[in-house]
Parts: structure tokens; sequence; C-alpha cells
């Protein structure tokens, strides 16, 4: 199961209002004509953790053996911008794998 | 040596069986052997074009040999030396995808310079993907290399470079509005074009997502920026799988997307490594503390807490590392462990215990509105007292869970809901009172729980609480059937009552009531039936039959029609000699007449179900009637679960012939179905347990414990009530060991079956006799003989045991011993 918390952006001790915001910002982000899972996702979400009574059933009823480890993958929440050199050293790597049309 | 030298010289192989062995290399596709014979055959022959030619192929099948084999520079050095044979240079494209796959980007732009030399080869250098090359190889530090190889634009493209290198700069160093402007400077057909929309992607990739993903899908495959755009993108959308499709990126792309992402390398290869363990290794990998240096501790301890429950041999472990857990917390972990493993009893132990030590009243009530929810109980509610009877605790069952989370958190809704349909099922019309009550006061306006209070008030024969619901309904939607249905029922109910009270006038004025308050749409007859039943008591004969005629002709179901009829009579107490003057043994003709269907044979066993709440009803007499119609239905093809249904109420009716033939019919449809096993055996049985095969039992106590979660209510009560008559526990495998593992536990079974039927019997007998009839029992039971227990049973359940019969069942006991009876 997905970590709703992961998926709206917010902490484990967000309270309804954040929730509400955090869902109203996120199908602002993935409007459903356009990105119907990514804003099925979102609404599952806040379906699972909208109230407090539903943010206690979770945390006392959930429990999954494949744990979502998404949340390690992005704890900061500021995006890393890659340096120059980076940038042209990822560069050259690339050239390597350049896809040439031998046909002439 | 000499010797040698002077062989070879005087056998010297010839140059065309040399020659010939290396067409065969070549093929067979061995490029390398080839190589060598060719190139010896050409030494001893260097005028031979037809070799010169196979050596050309060989040393390009070795190329792309040694290229599949990512011998990438080698297989370059094989093309140049094909070219140098021929003397013309090899195709330049194919040499410098070579020379990149090998890393040689200088030698790569070199081999590019014949296509300098035609105006094709120039049109190619300046499109696609060779013009995209040209661009990143400049961009990265080769523009001396890339000079040479610009067509007369080359202004232009130094000028494009020159922006390109500001924009990588700008983004770089997170000036994303100087980065934007510069965006602008690179127009559309620029080779750098794909540079400008991917630094745009990145920038957007964080404030505008959308837009961002937008501009990644105008990248095409081919090129060099695709991989780049595709680690853009998953970090944008993220999710839970970004991580699983991270590692399937190129490595610079996989860079990027966890750059982009801010996981370092190393904590990137940690969460794959937990990815693919086992939920213990997780955990157990969680817990490491080198973990700590990538990830925040709290994430790390939140993900522990979410695995736990799958390995609680962690708890110590976890806090020892995170600190301890609050009592309730470790009783939850347990507790989810045990429901992990279909544990239910010590889950439930678990979970009280848990209860104990919360503090928060909400999260009480949620554990006990969980503990209702489970699976096992089905809606027997006696199987939870069955469960723990063995611990002595009998006060736990699913409507004293809910009634307990109603106590903790009286607000909820769901819970009064759930409560008020567990109270209706069973019947229980005072709890179903008490629960109304509760639920309405607490949401006087929830058209929901409205609905199922009126649902529920009627059902249990509470009609003026009924109405009132249905009033209140009706306020906020006049167009409610079922609610406009209940006062229909309850106006006739008055009718009826009146009628009782002989007050005829009144009774007529609630008909009237009852026919305005009824949709035309909606009609079913009933009152009309009524209306009828009232004329024939006014001696109004004629208008009575008129009224039921027209209430065949507004029904299909003219069987239907005359079980209303049947039933409206009994109601109103019309005597028999007025209803034969106007419907003249109508329900025996309509009987006759019925074909049964897939459809009305369903509805007509629906129709008798509801009149048997009506205790009043000559049911029995109806049953005789009605006999041939369902010796008719045996064969209709039904489903599985309406068949079902039929053999329910045939049994609750003992209508065990019928029921037999019902269920025979199930077993040939659908094999060897538990529940149809079941009903053959009550049928086949009399209804009476005793009689019945005690192996037979034994399966069914089995088949109830596996099938329990797919049975429907009705059938398991039916099972369980079957299985009672035989002091059997419907749930062996809860209440002690299975009867498959524990022969002892089952042998014990055996004998106190056996003494439960014959020890009444035994008592009256000489104990010389009586220690016989025990010993050849036991003895006959190990042996597997089962007939001879089955004569016993057969005998003693023939009915009550009188002087005479029991005289008769001791001789036949007794010469079944004498004469060593049974079959072995």
């Amino acid at each position: 199961m997905m970590d709703p918390y992961f998926i709206l952006g917010v902490d484990r001790g967000v309270d309804d209002e954040g929730v509400r915001k955090a869902y109203l910002e996120k199908i602002r982000q993935w409007p459903p004509e356009h990105y119907p899972d990514e804003f099925q996702k979102v609404s599952e979400a806040c379906s699972l953790i909208q109230t407090h009574k539903k943010r206690l059933a979770f945390q006392l009823f959930h429990s999954s053996a494949a744990v979502d480890l998404a949340p390690l993958g992005a704890m900061s929440g500021v995006r890393g911008r890659p340096s120059l050199d980076e940038l042209t050293e990822w560069m050259k790597k690339l050239l390597a794998s350049i896809r040439l049309d031998t046909r002439r | 040596m000499a010797k040698k030298k002077g062989k070879s010289k005087v056998n010297p192989i010839p140059a065309r069986t040399i020659g010939s062995e290396g067409l065969d290399h070549l093929t067979a596709g061995r490029f390398k052997l080839a190589i060598e014979s060719l190139k010896s055959a050409l030494k001893e022959d260097p005028h031979a074009t037809i070799l010169r030619e196979r050596l050309v192929e060989a040393y390009e099948g070795r190329a792309d040999e040694l290229s599949s084999k990512g011998m990438a520079r080698e297989a370059a050095v094989m093309l140049e030396k094909s070219g140098a044979i021929t003397g013309t240079p090899p195709d330049p494209v194919r040499l410098c995808a070579l020379y990149l796959k090998g890393g040689q980007l200088a030698r790569a732009l070199d081999s590019l310079a014949p296509l300098k030399a035609t105006p094709e080869g120039r049109n190619v250098l300046s499109t696609g993907p060779l013009a995209e090359l040209l661009a990143v190889s400049a961009l990265v530090g080769q523009v001396e290399n890339v000079a040479p190889l610009l067509d007369d634009e080359s202004s232009s493209f130094m000028k494009h470079l020159q922006t390109a290198r500001e924009l990588l700069n700008a983004c770089a160093d997170g000036r994303d509005e100087e980065a934007l402007g510069l965006l602008k400077k690179l127009p559309i057909t620029s080779p750098f074009k794909n540079v400008r929309v991917f630094i745009h992607a990145l920038i957007l990739s964080s404030p505008q997502p959308q837009k961002s993903l937008k501009l990644i899908d105008k990248i095409e495959d081919t090129s060099l920026f695709h991989p780049m755009a595709q680690a853009v993108r998953l970090s944008v959308t993220g999710g839970p799988s970004v991580l699983q499709s991270i590692s399937s990126l190129d490595p610079p792309a996989r860079d990027l997307a966890t750059r982009l992402l801010n996981v370092s390398p190393e904590a990137f290869q940690a969460i794959r490594q937990l990815e693919q363990g086992a939920p213990d290794q997780r955990i157990k990998g969680l817990l490491a503390r080198s973990l700590e240096n990538y990830f925040p501790r709290a994430t790390l301890r939140t993900l522990c807490l979410v695995l736990l429950p799958h390995a609680p041999g962690y708890l110590g472990l976890f806090q020892q590392r995170f600190g301890p857990l609050p009592p309730w917390e470790v009783h939850r972990i347990r507790a989810l462990d045990l429901e992990h493993r279909d544990r239910w009893e010590g889950a439930v132990v678990e979970w009280i215990k848990a209860v104990e030590h919360m503090d928060d009243p909400m999260m009480k009530a949620l554990v006990f509105r969980h503990l209702a929810g489970f699976k096992t109980y089905e809606d027997l509610d006696d199987i939870p007292r069955i469960l723990f009877r063995s611990k002595g605790r009998n006060d736990y069952s699913r409507a004293k869970f809910l009634e307990s989370s109603l106590d903790h958190d009286p607000d909820d809704r769901e819970t009064h809901l759930a409560l008020m349909g567990l109270h209706d099922s069973k019947r229980d019309a005072k709890s179903v009172r008490a629960v109304i009550d509760r639920a309405v006061r607490a949401f006087p306006g929830d058209r929901d729980i409205l609905e199922a209070a009126m649902d529920a008030a009627f059902a249990s024969g509470t009609f003026k609480k009924a109405v009132s619901f249905a009033e209140k309904i009706l306020v906020v939607n006049p167009i409610h059937s079922r609610a406009r249905e209940i006062l229909v029922e309850a106006h006739l109910a008055h009718a009826r009552k009146k009628v009782k009270e002989k007050r005829l006038d009144l009774a007529d004025k609630e008909l009237v009531v009852a026919e305005s308050t009824e949709k035309e749409s909606t009609r079913n007859g009933r009152v009309q039936v009524c209306q009828a039943m009232l004329a024939l008591l006014r001696g109004e004969e004629k208008q009575a039959e008129e009224q039921l005629d027209r209430v065949r002709n507004l029904k299909k179901n003219s069987l239907e029609v005359e079980l209303m009829i049947q039933s409206e009579a009994e109601r109103f107490h019309v005597p028999a000699t007025l209803m034969k003057k106007i419907i003249n043994n109508n329900f025996k003709q309509v009987v006759d007449r019925m074909t049964p269907d897939a459809i009305s044979f369903p509805a007509l066993i629906r129709e008798l179900d509801r009149y048997r709440q009506d205790k009043h009803l000559p049911m029995q007499k109806w049953y005789k009637t009605l006999l041939p119609v369902f010796t008719r239905a045996v064969h209709v093809e039904i489903s599985l679960e309406e068949r079902r249904s039929v053999c329910n109420f045939l049994l609750e009716n003992e209508l065990f012939n019928p029921l037999e033939q019902f269920a025979g019919e199930g077993l040939r449809q659908w094999g060897d179905e538990p529940s149809f096993r079941f009903f053959n055996m009550v049928a086949k049985a009399r209804g009476n347990a005793f009689r019945a095969d005690r192996w037979a039992l034994r399966r069914l106590e089995r088949d109830m414990t596996s099938l329990q979660a797919r049975l429907d209510t009705r059938t398991m009560g039916n099972m369980e009530r079957f299985l009672s008559m035989v002091g059997g526990t419907p749930f062996g495998a809860y209440a002690g060991d299975g009867p498959d593992d524990d022969d002892t536990g089952e042998e014990a079974a055996d004998e106190e079956l056996f003494e439960s039927v014959v020890g009444p019997v035994l008592e009256v007998l000489s104990e010389e006799v009586r220690s016989r009839v025990r010993a050849e029992g036991a003895l006959r039971r190990k042996l597997g003989d089962k007939k001879y227990e089955e004569k016993l049973v057969k005998e003693l359940s023939r009915g009550p045991l009188d002087n005479e019969m029991f005289r008769e069942v001791i001789r036949r006991i007794v010469q079944e011993i004498l004469s060593g009876g049974g079959e072995p």
C-alpha cells in the first residue's frame, strides 16, 4: 500500500485542514482530465487520512509486508540541482549511448 | 628445426587450400579464423580479387561481432582495416558510433570528415542525431574537432553554443529567471534545441510539473537527452514505483534522477537492497545503524513500525534503537501479527490488552469496531463464544464489540448502522428497539439511519415506530417507495385488527387510506385483495369477486395472487364457506397448471419465506398443496445460490422429500459441493442428526470450518443447528485440535457420541451385558465397522422409548451382540 502521507506530501502530525490543503494543491498539480492515475492516487490517499478518526485507524491497523520505500527517496522535499560539471560529465557519458542511423 | 623448415619448404600448403578454408570459416561465422586464413592466402596470391573481397566481409563481420561484445574500439579498428583493403573509407556514421561507444570522442568526430565532401553528407551532418552529436560534443569541450565538420553557417552554431553554455551555467547556479531568458535565444531549428527543452523541463520540474512533463514529451526517443528527460519525469511524477523505475535508467540518467530526488548513490543502493528483501530482512536493514547517515531517523522509525507486525521478533531491537514503545503499541503489533497468521483468538486477546492501555477513547472505539469486523465470526454471534469458551471468556461477541465501540464513540454513524443490521439479522426485537432508539437520538435527521430504523422496526413487528420513521423519511423524500410500502402495510395491519374487533366500517376506512397512499405504479394488489375480503365479510360477494378479478389481471404470476388471497382470507378471518363461494378451489387448480421456471420458482420460494413470518398462516396445508410444484421444479436450472436458498427453505419447513431431490440435483450439477452434501444428509436422516452417518457428521464439522467464509449465514446456521443435536462442536478446529491431526481426540469424540446414544439403554442392562456391549462397540469402532453402530443408533432414534419399545431395543442389541452383529 502506498503511504498516503508521502503521496500528499504531509507529515504524520498533519491536521484535517492540512490534509485538505495538501489535497487541493495536489489535484491542482494533477488535474483528473490530464493525469487520471495520479489523481486517483491522490484521492485514495486523501480518503485514508482525511479525518482524525481515519488517521487513527491508519495508524492502528495499517501494516504492509511490501512496505513502500518511496518516502526514503524523497524526504528532504528540496530538489537537488545538478552542477555544470555534473551536467557536462553526464552528457559526455550519454554521447557513448547515442543511437546513430548508419544508413546514409 | 632445420628439418622442419626444410619440410615446410618441400610441402607448402597451396594458397587455394588456405583460401577455401578461410571461405569455410567465413560462411560458418568464424570471422577471426576467416581473417587469418584469408590474409595468409592473399600473401601467397596477392591478386586474388575474390579473396580480397571475402577478407573485407570477414573484417566487417568481426567488427559487428566485437561491437556486440562491447569491444567498440577493437570493432572500429576492424572497420578501419576493411577500408584500407578496399581503398575506400568505411561508413563514417558506423565508424563514428563505434568510436563513441569506445569513448573516443575526438576520433569519432574525425571519422565523420568524409561526410563533409558530399552535399548529401553535409545534409546528414546538419540535421537529426548527428547535428545534436556535434552540438553536445562542442558543449563538452570538443569545439576544435567539431569546427571542421560545420558548414557555412558555423557562425550561428558558435553563437548558439555560447548561449547554450550560458544556459547550463545559469541552470546549474539556480539562476532560473536568467536561464528562462536565455532559452528564448535558442531557436527550435538549432542543433541545441533539445538542450533547451531539457533545461527548460528541469527548471520547471518543481514549480510547474505538468508543464515540465509536456516539455519532456517533446524530446524524441532518438535524442541524446531522452534518458535524461526520463530521469526528470520520474523525479516529477514520484510515487511508489519511482525507485524501481530509476533502477532501469542508464547510469547517467540514474545519477540525474537520484540527484534530483536528493538521494545519494549510497542511499539509493541501500534502498534497492531493502526493496529486494523479505519483510524480516527489510526490517533488519532499516534497523541497521548505518542507514541513519542517509535517511531521517523518524522516517526509518515509521517504516519499521509498519513492518514490525510482519516480523515481531525485532520488537526488542526496535525498542533498543528507537526507544521504548507504549504498551498498547506493543500489543497492537502482536495483535496484527496474529491476524496475519489467522490466529483470531489470540489477536482478540492482544487487542483487548492494547485497549486496556489506551487513553484515547476514539482509539478504543476503533479497535472494538475492528474486532467486530473479524471475518471469522461471519454473522453468527455465538461463534466468538465458542471461540473463547475454553478460556472461560464468554462475553465477547460481535454485538458486544460494536456496543463497546459505541460506548467510547457514540457519534459513529456506521457503527450504529452495523449494530442495527446485526440485531435485525438475528431477529432480536428487543435489542433492535434499543439500538434504534439510541441511533435515532444521535442522528435524528439522518436518512440512512431512519431507513435502517424503519426496516428494523417493521421486521421486528413494531409497526407504530416503523410508520413514524416512514413518515419522517417521506417528509425528506416523498417518492421513497419503501417508506410508502411500510405505510401501506401499517394501514393493512390496522384494518385486519379492526376486522378482528368486528368494526368493519373502520377497517374499510383504513383500506381506503392504504389505497390512496399506495402509488399506482407500485401497486401489488394486496390492498385490493383486502378490500375483496372485507366485501366478502359484508356479504357483497359480487363486489369481492370483481375485485379479485382485477387483482388477477394486475399480477402476472397467478400462484402469487392465490397465495395472497389465501393469506388475506386467513388474516381477515373469512370463513371457509364464504371463500368457497367465490374462489372455488382456485388454489389447487393454479398449482396444477403452474410450470415452474428459473424466475417464477425462486420468486415463489421468496414469497413463501415471507409468509412464514406470519405464524397464523396454515403453511403446512399450503406446502401439501404446493408439493407437485416443488417436484416439478427439481430440474429447473437455477443458480447455485438460489438452489441453496430453496434447500434451506425446504429444510426449515421439514419438507424432506423435495429437499432430497433438490440436494441430489445440486450434487449432480455442482459435484461434491459441501452444502448440497449437507442437505442430502439431512434429508436422508429426516432432520434427525442421530440418524445421520457419524462420519458424514464429522465431515460436516470439517466443512463448516473451511466454508465459513464463503457460505451464507442461513446455511451455516442450519448446519450448526443440525450438528448441535448430537452435541457437536461446529468449530472443532478452534475448540481444540483438529480431527485430522489428532486420532486420540477423534476416538474420544466417537466414544462420547456412542455413549450419548447407547448409554441410557445400556443402563438398564446387567453389568455383564453392558460391559460386553461397550467392549464390542469399542472393538468395532477400531475396526471401522460403522454399520453396527448405525444399527443401534437407528433403532434408538425411531421415537420415544416406551416400555415396549425399550424391551425391543434391548432385544435387538443383545441379538446383534450374540450373533456377532454388524457387518465387518
